[in-house]
């Protein structure tokens, strides 16, 4: 029997080897010197952010149920990447804007594992690919830098190699979802700036910018990020959230993670109370249809001001909830993301070279918007995974990254019944992750924790 | 499988400590034999910086020493008219102190890094003065004036960091120092030239410095003003 699932795997892996070289074919067709790509109007601004000691990345994983082999892993990464030209590419500076051009460098290649993920990526370094692929055990990591795509594409990326290394280990794996057909040529629609085609409101809606609280911490030197996961069962969380306050999930983590930033706030003993802000980032996908593998999503700030009084939990939910509703909807993201672009297309903006809008952008960043939110939450939602591809795999984790400031940034993600929050910060203390956890521990989730905090 | 006993949460079998809180994982009952993989990595990564900063430096500090060797060795061999080989020299001293900073040793301390600055412009004026032959001119003007720089600078540097880093203060500190600078070179030039000390033109640069400072001091301590200058110049 061992025999014969030898012969056909390694049959498999001729077959797969000659449809990559196909592929290649069809690829250096495409990828000639005239291609490029602009970026989009949300990846105009995290290479600016880019830093000795930070970058925009994030990183997701998936932990299989048997160990990886990382030549496979090599290979099937190697078959993929085509697939995915926003991906394989280097980021590249022009005179007013930086752009992105197909990188035909060797590489990207596989990794071990480190006990410090998502460390700054330079963009000459990694012979300039913006993204890493690890191995430890059974968990295989994609970490990719922000300006190529937000975390829809990033996953497209992740399962899709995934579902290569599981058809390169001899099992039959099919497409859909965030699984793509590495034999079909790129869709142009999967790398279009989505935000062009939708940000057409007849008015733009004022922004209001507020100093929020800022976690106090000690920081931790350079190459530490603390992670710390929380495990625990969808069905319980979802429980608690719909019986228990009449909220979805992600109402209900958001309402939680306010609660722990609200007593780390009264447990700091500031002379001066400030609200407490989360910055979320909302998949615009689920409101206007886009195959989009770039970044499409926008911000919004669900925020509690303790200097009105007290609040109980229950009012920060229902608090939540209404903040929700009056938010995530479409017409108020259409005005969101028309207010982003008018800078982009103003033409005396786009004229401006580009060391002045980077100086712009930063200080802009730096004093405004790193101070507008407490902490980043996001939750990717229940992931769909194609039915064959689910007996290999235990769980999902997603990594919001290094934060710019001294804070702690959390991410949600569930497969099946696998809850995780994933918090990663670059302080010491734990206090917010205390109080969130135990908060959850009260209302009955039982949470498993799992860190590299030594 | 261990429960942390503050926070009730569920451990890793790995954790020897509570993440959350930092309380130890004791349970005298179930004392485990074998250690539990952890399910991260013990290898910490680190960023490869595409072109070192060791291998800069110690390409431009052997390009600055081969100029200065090549020049040298020309001067004594073949134009040896007049020692002219020390102007290259200082010039590659120059450029080689005042990159330290940035491609040496970054982590030098700015007020080492600003007085070895002032120290190497010295030595090169004196190296040209030996160069000339005459070092009147040194002893008036070329080794005052760099002092008197490199005093200010330090001054402002030390201001800066233990009094106020506001801008405001800093915009302070500057106009100051360019007033004393200035009127410091006309006393100095007067000294050289054997006139009368006073000031001149001087007097001109200490005016407008004089009535910019009385503006930000307004700014500064009229609550009115400086709220009004913050909300229409906020970022």
């Amino acid at each position: 029997m061992h025999k014969l699932f030898n012969m056909r795997k390694k049959e498999n892996i001729k077959k797969q080897i000659s449809n990559k070289d196909n592929t290649k074919k069809q690829i250096s067709n495409e990828t000639d010197r005239r291609t490029w790509y602009r970026l989009d109007l949300s990846a105009i601004v995290y290479p600016t952010l880019q830093r000795k000691d930070f970058s925009s990345l994030y990183r997701l994983s998936a932990l299989m149920k048997e160990p990886v082999d990382p030549q496979l892993l090599q290979q099937a990464l190697d078959m993929i990447l085509p697939r995915f030209p926003t991906y394989k590419a280097a980021i590249r500076k022009g005179l007013f804007w930086r752009y992105l051009e197909p990188n035909n460098r060797p590489g990207p290649f596989v990794m071990p594992d480190i006990k410090n993920p998502c460390m700054p990526i330079p963009f000459k370094s990694n012979n300039r690919y913006l993204i890493r692929v690890y191995y430890h055990g059974n968990r295989i990591a994609l970490e990719a830098h922000h300006s190529l795509g937000d975390g829809t594409g990033g996953m497209c990326v992740l399962q899709t190699l995934l579902a290569q290394y599981l058809r390169l280990q001899g099992h039959s794996i099919g497409t859909g979802g965030f699984v793509l057909d590495i034999n079909e040529k790129p869709d142009p629609e999967e790398l279009e700036d989505a935000y062009m085609r939708y940000s057409n409101a007849m008015t733009r809606p004022p922004r209001m910018a507020e100093k929020a609280y800022r976690v106090r911490g000690t920081k931790e030197p350079f190459y530490t990020l603390n992670i710390i996961d929380g495990i625990m069962s969808v069905s319980r969380v979802m429980k608690v959230a719909k019986e228990k306050y009449h909220v979805t999930i992600t109402e209900y983590l958001n309402s939680v993670l306010l609660y722990a930033l609200l007593q780390k706030q009264a447990a700091d003993r500031h002379s001066k109370l400030r609200p407490v802000k989360i910055a979320m980032p909302i998949n615009l996908r689920r409101f206007f249809p886009s195959k989009t593998l770039r970044n499409f999503i926008t911000m919004i700030y669900p925020s509690i001001d303790p200097r009105l009084g007290d609040y109980t939990f229950e009012e920060i939910t229902k608090h939540v909830h209404n903040y929700m509703q009056f938010y995530i909807n479409e017409k108020y993201l259409r005005g969101d993301i028309t207010t982003n672009a008018a800078t982009q297309r103003n033409p005396f903006i786009r004229v401006v070279p580009l060391f002045i809008k980077d100086l712009v952008v930063r200080t802009f960043y730096t004093k405004v918007q790193d101070k507008n939110s407490s902490a980043g939450l996001t939750n990717m939602g229940a992931l769909q995974v194609p039915d064959d591809m689910k007996p290999y795999l235990e769980r999902f984790d997603i990594y919001m990254g290094q934060p710019f400031s001294n804070r702690t940034n959390c991410a949600i993600i569930s497969f099946e019944d696998i809850l995780t929050i994933n918090f990663a910060s670059s302080i010491k203390e734990a206090d917010v992750e205390q109080y969130f956890f135990c908060k959850l521990i009260q209302d009955g989730i039982p949470v498993k924790i799992e860190s590299n905090r030594s | 499988m261990s429960y942390c006993v503050h926070c009730g949460v569920e451990l890793d079998a790995s954790l020897k400590r509570c993440p959350l809180c930092n309380t130890p994982v004791l349970d005298p009952h179930n004392i485990p034999t074998e250690e539990a993989v952890s399910p991260y990595p013990s290898r910490k990564g680190k960023v490869d910086e595409p072109v070192r900063r060791k291998d800069i430096a110690i390409i431009y500090t052997i390009f600055l020493i081969t100029v200065s060797v090549t020049c040298g060795l020309l001067n004594l061999f073949v134009f040896s008219k007049a020692p002219w080989s020390l102007i290259v020299l200082g010039i590659c001293l120059l450029l080689w102190v005042f990159s330290i900073p940035f491609i040496i040793y970054h982590k030098i301390s700015p007020y080492l890094a600003i007085i070895l600055d002032g120290g190497v412009v010295i030595l090169f004026l004196y190296m040209l003065a030996i160069l000339i032959g005459r070092f009147d001119w040194f002893y008036s003007l070329a080794l005052p004036i760099p002092l008197l720089f490199t005093f200010l600078w330090v001054c402002t540097m030390l201001l800066h960091q233990k009094v106020s880093h506001s801008f405001s203060a800093l915009g302070l500190y500057i106009l100051s120092d360019i007033s004393i600078f200035c009127i410091g070179i006309e006393l100095l030039c007067r000294h050289y030239a054997e006139k009368p000390y006073r000031i001149t033109w001087s007097a001109v640069v200490l005016t407008v410095c004089a009535i910019l400072s009385i503006l930000i001091i307004s700014l500064f301590f009229i609550p009115r003003l400086r709220e009004a200058a913050r909300r229409r110049l906020h970022f």
